[in-house]
This record gives C-alpha cells, sequence and structure tokens, in this order.
C-alpha cells in the first residue's frame, strides 16, 4: 500500500488516481477538524472543497520532506479561517442553532471533550490539540500546519489540557451532558 | 494537573476525536471532484522566500540607486547652504531694540539677538514679521500708559 507521500509524488507526475486516493483518505479526517473548527456544516464542506482544490492546484510546492497530511491540514487551516471571516450568505440564513460538532457526536454515556474544546479554546489552540490528539502529528508537524513557533505549539497543549482538565472538574454531573446530546 | 489525569486526558481525546462521524455525502464529493477536475495544476512554483533573500544583480541595482540619490540629495542640500544667508547675514539692523527707558524696565526682555546659523529665509522672515508686531504692542502699551498716567 502506498504512503500519503508516495501518492502526492505520482500526483506531481499527472496521476489524478494517485490524487483520489489522496482525497478519500482525507475526506472524512478533514470534515472531522473543519466541523469543529467552522461555525456550520455548510463552511466545512466549502473549506473541505477548496482545500481539495487548492492541495491538487499547488501540488507542486509540497516539500515531501514533511508529511502530506501536515501540508494538507495546513491548507484546510487557512481555508477555515477565511470561512470564519467570510461566511457564506445562504449559510447564514440556514444557520440554526445546532453546532455542527455536536451532530455528528454519536450518542455516548458522558459528554465528548471535543465538543467542550470547541466551547472553551480559541481556534489555534482547538486546532493544534486536534492535530495532537486526533491526528497524532508530532509537534514539529503541529506547529509547521499552523505557522507557530514550537514553543507556543507546546505552551498551548500545555494551557488546554488545563482548562479541559479543569472544566471538567467543574462540570456539575454527567447527567446534565447527556441532556445536552439529547437536545443536539 | 497530575502526570495521570494529564495522561487519562489524552487518552480521551483520542478516543473521543473516534466518537465522532464525518461522512462525505456522496453529493459533496461529487462537488469535490467536479471542482478538482475543473482546475490544473501550477507547473512553474514561485520562487520561495530564501530564494528572493539571497540577492542577485537588482539587489545590487537597488543598492547602487539608493546610494546615487543619497550622494545627490547631500550634494544639494550643501549648495544651498552656501548660497543661503549665512550666519553674519542678520545685522543688528533686524535686530529689535528697545526704545523707551521706563518703558523697557516693566517689558519682559525678550532674547531677539538670534543667532541665524540655522535659520533659513522663510524663518528669518517670520522672525522679522514677529519682531514688528512685538514693536507694535510696545508702542501700544506705550501709548495706554501715558493716557493712564
Amino acid at each position: 500500500m502506498a504512503t500519503d507521500e508516495q501518492l502526492a509524488e505520482a500526483a506531481k507526475c499527472g496521476s489524478t488516481t494517485a490524487f483520489d486516493e489522496l482525497v478519500e483518505r482525507y475526506q472524512s479526517r478533514l470534515l472531522r477538524f473543519l466541523l469543529g473548527r467552522c461555525n456550520n456544516r455548510a463552511d466545512a464542506e466549502d473549506a473541505i472543497q477548496d482545500t481539495f482544490v487548492n492541495a491538487y492546484r499547488y501540488l507542486q510546492s509540497y516539500d515531501p520532506r514533511w508529511r502530506f497530511s501536515t501540508w494538507l491540514y495546513r491548507i484546510a487551516l487557512r481555508n477555515a479561517s477565511r470561512q470564519s471571516l467570510h461566511p457564506a450568505a445562504e449559510a447564514i440564513e440556514l444557520e440554526d442553532d445546532t453546532d455542527p460538532l455536536a451532530a455528528c457526536i454519536a450518542l455516548s454515556e458522558r459528554q465528548n471533550l471535543w465538543l467542550l474544546a470547541k466551547r472553551q479554546l480559541a481556534a489555534d489552540a482547538y486546532s493544534a490539540l486536534w492535530l495532537r490528539y486526533a491526528e497524532d502529528l508530532p509537534l514539529a508537524d503541529v506547529a509547521r500546519a499552523l505557522d507557530r513557533s514550537l514553543a507556543w505549539t507546546k505552551v498551548s497543549l500545555m494551557r488546554s489540557r488545563r482548562r479541559l482538565a479543569a472544566a471538567l472538574r467543574q462540570q456539575p454531573t454527567i447527567a446534565e451532558g447527556n441532556e445536552m446530546y439529547d437536545k443536539a | 494537573m497530575t502526570r495521570h489525569e494529564d495522561s487519562d486526558l489524552e487518552q480521551r481525546l483520542r478516543a473521543d476525536a473516534q466518537q465522532i462521524v464525518a461522512d462525505v455525502s456522496p453529493e459533496l464529493r461529487a462537488r469535490i471532484d467536479a471542482s478538482i477536475r475543473s482546475v490544473a495544476p501550477i507547473r512553474s512554483v514561485p520562487a520561495s522566500r530564501d530564494a528572493d533573500r539571497s540577492g542577485g544583480p537588482g539587489w545590487w541595482a537597488s543598492g547602487l540607486t539608493g546610494l546615487a540619490a543619497a550622494l545627490l540629495i547631500i550634494l544639494l542640500v550643501n549648495t544651498n547652504r552656501s548660497s543661503g544667508p549665512t550666519p553674519d547675514s542678520v545685522t543688528e539692523d533686524n535686530v529689535a531694540t528697545t526704545v523707551t527707558p521706563e518703558v523697557s524696565e516693566s517689558l519682559v526682555t525678550l532674547p531677539l539677538k538670534v543667532r541665524t546659523a540655522d535659520l533659513t529665509g522663510p524663518l528669518e522672515e517670520e522672525l522679522l514679521r514677529l519682531q514688528a508686531d512685538i514693536e507694535k504692542a510696545r508702542q501700544t502699551v506705550e501709548r495706554d500708559l501715558h493716557l493712564t498716567l
């Protein structure tokens, strides 16, 4: 089975099949991430579409010394930020109170930490946490994807964990968390 | 926050990420595919910033142009200074003098004898206008004093 980097090299040489395989591998992962970054599902879907289009257009600028996922998430982050700044007009009209991330979380006995993280953390801190723990990227890759220093990334992750832990301690009961999911 | 708590939190974050189910719908996938097919990859990647920083003929050209411009400005400034008023060009006639001894005691002595080393033409004219204004004011005060007495 070819690695992401091998597929990217093949796509660079003009193989559309290789790029299709990369889209197949990353579409759900990117959407899960973007749902946590965007205000609604429409914005997340626009961002994922732009991410793959930009990746395909600028594939020649991909540096194989870095993971393909790092490069792709870097593009996705830029598109997510753009969507946050300029949300589509139709998306605003259709927007309801449902958090797009909450709508994708399966019912469970306890509160999903990512929903809490989205509410408690700044966008960049959330992204760093996601890339580190959901994507298991090394710290250097997280820093590169976010275009931040390694020191900032470490400090951000530490503060995010503390904040989440504190928020968890403050939560009165699990039942209330479940009620929230029921509403979602 | 203990190390144990930290580790638990990390594990929970990993597990909870798996709980998020976000499948790409066939419509979205079709949109993505159509968008990709509608664009062509850019073959020539622009040079990186590092390459730009390394310099070249452009850097030397801009440096030499800047140097020439600086020399020209220095030359022009020095030429204007040598043709302009010299520090000794303001005579005692241009400086306000006190006229009436009894009134002069009540007025504040103004440091009007100015060295003109740093003055330019317009500033000298402004100084003369100010001196004329002060002279008028002095005469007005003198007249008022005479009227009062």
